[in-house]
């Protein structure tokens, strides 16, 4: 287990406190940047209405206009714009969207558009790594199998997964299926490849050892090779897994949109941009939750490894 | 020696690598029960032969046998235990004793309590469920050197074993090794730079000289059983000691002169 210093919790903290302070102070001080004015009385100025929003030179270009021909001038608050909402916002947003029930009846609360998307991932990278991980443990291995596979892979790991899309709906359909299969191509090329690095990563004096020690073919594959390269596995499935989060977004587009993606889009459509950042936000925690928990699973798994090799 | 006592036949065995040749035409022969120690200066191909004998590189040409098998590959008949620590990290002491036994078949049970045998022999009982990291580089060699004995092989086969350890551990783990080759029935072939190291532990001192690696002597050490510490400060030894520096000396002469002119030039 790594314990931490004080002062190390601290800096942890602060990569956290730091964007948001500098989130808070372009939010709450106005003179940092707030370009726009939302007007709260009109006066004489014929297009502004109340709760309309104009750029702050529109404003100060119509107040002056006003002031010289003797007319009403119009009030504002400085705000900004309405695609950065300030943190208190979002946190509420963040709360009522969970609580607000869905604007129609065939439309998805967030907590299950949410789960949807955790299913899609789910099921797209264990399908990837059920195949990717033993195939890349093999081309690890054995240098035949590195040179029938990798080129391929290497070549295909190119093709961008979203451009998949159209050909996936048309043969799986619009639903889950397509998706799932969007997030095993964007996971699987690089999962082979990466896998194969990692496992001959894997140091040859202990494959020597147990040679000598009677090890050979099958037995030296799964009880040298697989344990040995297990740890570094387990941390490559973890930086995958990020990925897989980055297609799910463009998954969740083809097809019918679902998921938490049809969530932002659809609040987007609605100018409910403090929606947007929730939900943003929300993939975020959940990939960090994730990340944290199988962190620690993986210190509870590979005890045999010292303390300071864990990452 | 009879034939019979003869255990490993080196013939005319030459390893050449794409720049160099790191063994040329090198022949003899190890004895059954014996403990040879290989020396010379580094770069003399020493490892190369003691890869050669695990099997794990081919010669060029000429060939090694065992018990008049020819060696094609490593095999548990000839355990290694390397310089590097090389003891499986996610395995306990115990499971890594019992590593050549259960590869081989044997039950997990008697495997475990052969191991432990083992274990208690280097004295590590207490350390027999603990991970290698959590152990010192002198505990880690101890277990690899059970574990390769535990495979029961006709030869262990050490590549400067204790070449990462400090001067005080090294000459503890010497001791070790000779305690453990009266309890053994089993030969040794002992690699090592350390000329000390080399005649305490010897039965016989073979001397490479380097660039190419060929035999320069091989020298009987006669020294009285069991050997103790005090032993490195006995007339013989010292004599013993003496001779072989000045052959490895001149090998090394022969070989660095035009080295050092080179570098002066440099200079």
């Amino acid at each position: 287990m790594i314990e931490r210093l004080p002062r190390e919790r601290l800096l942890i903290a602060g990569s956290f406190l730091l964007p948001l302070l500098i989130w808070s102070i372009i939010s709450y001080v106005p003179f940092v940047w707030h370009p726009n004015v939302v007007i709260t009385d009109p006066g004489d100025v014929s297009w502004f209405r109340a709760g309309m929003e104009v750029t702050r030179e529109q404003f100060s270009a119509e107040t002056e206009k006003t002031t010289d021909d003797g007319l009403i001038a119009p009030a504002g608050e400085r705000v900004n714009p309405v695609y950065l909402p300030a943190p208190h916002k979002v946190a509420t947003a963040m709360y009522t969207a969970f609580t607000t029930e869905p604007k129609r009846r065939s439309e998805k609360w967030l907590h299950e558009s949410l789960w949807h998307s955790i299913t899609v991932i789910f099921w797209g990278f264990t399908l990837s790594s059920l195949i990717g991980i033993p195939l890349g443990v093999l081309c690890g291995t054995y240098r035949p199998m590195s040179l029938l596979i990798e080129p391929f892979v290497e070549f295909f790991r190119y093709f961008p997964a979203p451009a998949f899309g159209a050909l996936a709906v048309a043969i799986l359909g619009i639903h889950d299926a397509p998706k799932i299969a969007i997030i095993f191509i964007g996971t699987f090329f690089q999962q082979v490849l990466i896998v194969a690095n990692t496992t001959r990563l894997l140091d040859p004096m202990l494959i020597e050892a147990a040679k000598t020690l009677g090890a050979e073919g099958r037995s030296l594959l799964l009880r040298v090779v697989v344990p040995g390269v297990l740890p570094n596995l387990y941390r490559d499935s973890r930086i995958l897994l990020g990925w897989a989060w980055t297609y799910l977004i463009v998954a969740e587009l083809i097809g019918t949109s679902s998921g938490i993606t049809w969530f932002i889009t659809q609040q987007a459509r609605y100018k409910n941009f403090d929606n947007v950042f929730a939900a943003i936000m929300l993939i975020g925690l959940i990939g960090l939750l994730t990340d944290v928990i199988l962190a620690k699973t993986g210190r509870r798994l590979f005890r045999w490894q010292p303390a300071e090799a864990t990452p | 020696m009879s034939d019979t006592d003869t255990l490993i036949e080196v013939r005319q065995v030459t390893r050449r690598f794409a720049e160099s040749t790191a063994i040329k035409e090198v022949s003899f022969d190890v004895y059954r029960g014996e403990l040879l120690t290989v020396v010379g200066s580094s770069g003399c191909g020493k490892s190369t032969l003691a890869r050669m004998m695990a099997g794990l590189d081919s010669p060029t040409s000429g060939e090694i046998s065992i018990d008049g098998k020819v060696i094609d590959g490593p095999s548990p008949d000839r355990g290694m235990v390397f310089q590097k620590y090389t003891l499986f990290p996610w395995l306990t002491v115990v499971k890594n004793v019992m590593f050549a036994l259960t590869v081989q078949g044997q039950g997990r049970r008697s495997a475990e309590s052969e191991a432990m045998q083992w274990v208690e022999m280097i004295g590590l009982s207490d350390f027999a469920h603990r991970y290698p990291h959590e152990l010192s580089g002198g505990m880690q060699q101890r277990v690899a050197i059970a574990r390769s004995l535990a495979a029961r092989p006709k030869v262990l086969l050490m590549d400067e074993p204790f070449g990462a350890l400090d001067a005080q551990t090294r000459q503890k783990m010497q001791h070790h090794l000779l305690t453990i080759c009266e309890h053994v029935d089993i030969t040794v072939v002992f690699i090592t730079h350390d000329l000390d190291e080399a005649i305490f532990l010897a039965d016989r001192v073979l001397v490479l000289k380097p660039n190419p690696g060929e035999i320069q002597d091989i020298v009987n050490v006669s020294l009285p059983k069991p050997r103790c510490i005090d032993l490195q400060f006995s007339h013989a030894f010292v004599e013993l000691r003496t001779k072989l520096a000045s052959m490895i000396h001149h090998a090394d002469e022969e070989e660095d002169l035009p080295m050092h002119m080179l570098t002066m030039k440099h200079a």
